[in-house]
């Protein structure tokens, strides 16, 4: 790992940014840090010294000892999905973003949540250096409090994705 | 979710279409209890399991994106227990974005075993090193896992499409590219991770709307 910083957050940018679009943010648009791109880097599991997770995952449950044995974080920015069990990980219902918790209850027969599976998402990316606090924030009302990517023309269309609801089939 | 075929047909039409006596382990029974198949009600005498049964196992229906120039766990399914006899099905949408001339691969692991590590020409998708966006949608099984039967992915053709203008990006390639990183485990399948990776950090690999399926075996 050397000297290369992991940040994880929770969820995804409400503001549709993908991976790509956040790294512009990152490096290009708002010129917040420089973001480790070089192929032999490859950040698991076994680098856990240099890991920083947000407030908000760990207040999710989602901690170090909580991802996979294994796991690959790569390099560069990641928008991860996965699923996890509600009873273990007493993920919190802010993690549902837009639907809301009440749209995704009803999802389920009564009396089987919340004991079904969830999806997760989390975004994490691989620094050269330590982000500064101002940095950080920044970086993280982006992905985890929905602050809009401005100004929009310094981006393309590329950079985003569709968010969209679920909707019962 | 999980799509439940129902185990007792209902219907004496059914029914009278489906079975002669001389197929029932019950043969020796009267007629008033062969009668009792005929409604809906559960019975001792036998019931039916629907064939092609189809479990959806999990999936991802939000895009998960990735810009890292090395192997990444892009999409997972860690909740798993699926038996190594049981074949699966694959239903995949993906894209990379313009940004580099260089090429994007989707991987898989299993149980945090790679059995396809994705690199340039390896992996279970694979993009053009043209600097444009591309799509792919793949659907391929997955055979039962046992000895002498460890390389178990299906045979598929990959074929990008320019994302501008729906032509083929390329010639036409026979999936999964590459060699295998390690045989698939022969135990029950915990999790699914599919990783990805970019040739260079200014293009944006994607997997949107991908589902996993089992198939019942009887």
């Amino acid at each position: 790992m050397g000297d290369n910083l992991l940040y994880v957050f929770a969820g995804f940018p409400r503001s549709g940014l993908n991976a790509g679009g956040l790294q512009h943010a990152i490096e290009r648009a708002e010129e917040l840090a420089i973001l480790e791109h070089k192929p032999e880097i490859r950040i698991t599991k076994e680098d856990h010294g240099r890991v920083i997770i947000s407030d908000r995952c760990k207040a999710d449950g989602i901690d170090w000892p909580w991802f996979l044995e294994r796991a690959a974080f790569g390099n560069g920015v990641t928008i991860h999905g996965t699923e996890a069990r509600y009873s273990d990980n007493e993920v919190a219902h802010d993690l549902f973003g837009p639907e809301g918790w009440a749209e995704y209850e009803k999802r389920w027969t009564p009396g089987t949540c919340p004991q079904e599976d969830h999806v997760v998402h989390l975004t994490w990316l691989i620094t050269r250096t330590p982000l500064p606090s101002a940095v950080y924030e920044r970086v993280r009302e982006l992905i985890e409090e929905g602050a809009p990517a401005e100004p929009r023309g310094a981006y393309e269309d590329k950079h985003f994705s569709e968010i969209r609801q679920w909707r019962a089939p | 979710m999980t799509e439940i075929i129902p185990r007792i047909h209902a219907g004496s039409a059914h029914h009278a279409g489906s079975h002669k006596a001389a197929n029932h382990s019950d043969q020796l029974a009267t007629g008033a209890e062969l009668t009792e198949l005929t409604d809906s009600s559960e019975t001792t005498l036998h019931s039916h399991v629907a064939s092609g049964a189809v479990t959806r196992e999990g999936g991802d229906t939000t895009e998960h994106t990735t810009t890292s120039t090395s192997a990444v766990d892009l999409s997972s399914i860690t909740s798993l227990n699926i038996g190594a006899l049981v074949p699966l099905h694959v239903s995949l949408r993906s894209r990379k974005t313009s940004g580099a001339a260089d090429d994007a691969d989707i991987g898989l692991k299993i149980n945090s075993t790679s059995v396809f590590t994705p690199a340039t020409n390896v992996g279970l998708l694979h993009y053009t090193t043209n600097n444009q966006a591309e799509e792919l949608a793949v659907d391929f099984g997955i055979g039962a896992r046992l000895t002498n039967y460890t390389f178990p992915i299906s045979s598929y053709r990959l074929r990008p499409r320019i994302s501008s203008s729906g032509a083929a990006a390329s010639g036409t390639d026979d999936g999964p590219l590459g060699t295998y990183t390690n045989t698939f485990p022969l135990v029950a399948i915990t999790s699914f991770i599919l990783e990805g990776i970019v040739g260079n950090g200014s293009i944006t690999l994607a997997v949107d709307e991908w589902h996993l399926y089992s198939r019942a075996v009887s």
